[in-house]
């Protein structure tokens, strides 16, 4: 349990929230930083304009920290925004003059921004579940999925269960305020904000003199008063981001002041999968005027050893396995078998080391001298070109 | 290409270091080189193949009157 009204913990929760800015800072300066460094593939007006949204994106930001949590790492949001780019590139995915990696981000934006609130009550949730203070506040200001639930209760038989003296809109916050107790987080503390005498009335379906229609309506009405304030604000911080980030990427603004100098400095680096090989022709003839004869006779002068050593090592493995099989046949003397069935011995490491030698030969030396000559011609003869 | 290197000239040693200490066995227990050779040339399976070779060689004398030296 926690002690919320000491003085030690309010200075600790003093500390603890300035530490958490401190930390934010720099993880959003990390965050930019390596986001820059990450899409240096771009071309520097992109890459500013994309730093400038995301710097937009967390100056809209409530919460930097959720924020930074929503966005992942810098990597994650440098691959989507790679991905945009590369699709986008030449022209041909831009929609209404935004380019789309800019839409990428604006749509990461809009989905970050509207996820944030929700983190946000969820941890005060969290941190308050056992406080009395926040007990008092109504449930259904901590989910914002309540409206839609007390909606789909009010539709029923058992929103009819309203109190005949209270008005519609307290008649459908009642039944709002039994929903929650449905949910499994919520369950506890909304049990205990219904007093008895509330329980009695809504259980008392008799009593109803409301008919269903007014009492949807009445929910409705509850429901836009006080549930939907979150959801508009969400809506309007949206609005409020894309107005802001659409004027911020069309003017093309300069790197954020946190973000490290040199990375403004940074020359542009040409992908590579962005050049093309061209050939210099004369010196490709000329290689392969004098390259192709060359190889030919090396080739030449070690087929003579490959075949040489295929042939001395088939002999010495036929002998040596035709000795092994004349010992029990020809030998009576233990003596003379061990004579010949160690030189048997012998011819066969002898006839192994020459097939092997012959395999060398042909898949090593002469296939390596093949490709040398190729690796050659295409490093001296071959330029790298930039392609337009 | 390295570990076929390897493996081979490890079993090549092995069968060299096998083969002679069984030739040195032998020799220490009475045989000579001699005696093996004519054992050798008297088994069936060098008969065999002698018998082979020369008919290869008969072979190559009979072409050989046909091409022209």
């Amino acid at each position: 349990m926690y002690v919320t009204d000491s003085a030690p913990c309010a200075i600790w929760r003093l500390q603890e929230r300035d530490h958490q800015s401190e930390v934010t800072d720099i993880n959003r300066q990390r965050f930019l930083s390596e986001l820059a460094k990450l899409l240096s593939f771009m071309h520097e007006e992109d890459r500013q304009r994309a730093i400038a949204a995301y710097t937009a994106l967390f100056d809209q930001a409530d919460d930097e920290q959720a924020m930074l949590q929503t966005l992942n790492t810098p990597l994650v949001q440098a691959v989507q925004v790679a991905r945009a780019y590369n699709s986008g590139h030449h022209g041909d995915g831009e929609a209404d003059g935004i380019p789309p990696y800019l839409q990428t981000i604006y749509d990461i934006g809009t989905a970050a921004l509207s996820e944030q609130p929700i983190q946000n009550q969820a941890d005060e949730d969290q941190f308050s579940l056992f406080d009395e203070e926040r007990e008092a506040a109504p449930a259904y200001d901590t989910s914002p999925y309540v409206p839609q639930e007390a909606e789909a209760t009010a539709e029923t038989p058992v929103s009819n269960s309203a109190p005949a003296g209270e008005s519609a809109p307290e008649a459908a916050a009642a039944v709002i305020e039994t929903v929650p107790a449905e949910n499994e987080y919520e369950a506890p503390v909304a049990a205990a904000e219904i007093p008895a005498a509330e329980e009695t009335e809504i259980a008392a379906p008799e009593e109803s003199e409301l008919p269903p229609s007014d009492i949807s309506r009445a929910a409705e009405s509850a429901r836009s008063e006080t549930v939907d304030e979150p959801e508009q604000e969400l809506e309007k911080k949206v609005s409020d981001f894309l107005d802001n980030f659409t004027l911020k990427t069309e003017e093309s603004e300069p790197l954020p002041p946190d973000t490290p100098s040199e990375l403004a400095k940074k020359p542009r680096r040409i992908a590579v999968d962005k050049t093309l090989r061209k050939p210099r022709v004369p010196l490709l003839i000329l290689y392969c005027l004098f390259a192709i004869p060359l190889t030919l006779a090396l080739i030449v002068i070690l087929l003579a050893p490959t075949v040489v050593s295929l042939a001395a090592g088939l002999l010495c493995g036929v002998t040596g396995v035709l000795g092994f099989l004349s010992i029990f046949s020809s030998f009576s003397l233990m003596c003379d078998m061990l004579v010949v069935a160690g030189i048997s011995l012998i011819l066969l490491a002898v006839g192994l080391l020459l097939l092997w030698l012959f395999i060398w030969l042909i898949g090593g030396a002469i296939a390596g001298i093949v490709r040398t000559a190729v690796d050659l011609g295409g490093k001296w003869c071959y330029k790298e070109v930039p392609a337009e | 290409m390295k570990k076929g290197w390897r493996f081979v000239l490890t079993l090549v040693l092995i069968l060299v270091l096998l083969g002679a200490v069984a030739v040195g066995v032998g020799f220490l227990t009475g045989s000579s080189f001699e005696k093996a050779y004519n054992g050798l040339v008297g088994s069936p399976v060098f008969t065999f193949i002698n018998t082979m070779i020369g008919y290869w060689n008969q072979f190559v004398d009979s072409w050989s009157t046909w091409l022209p030296v």
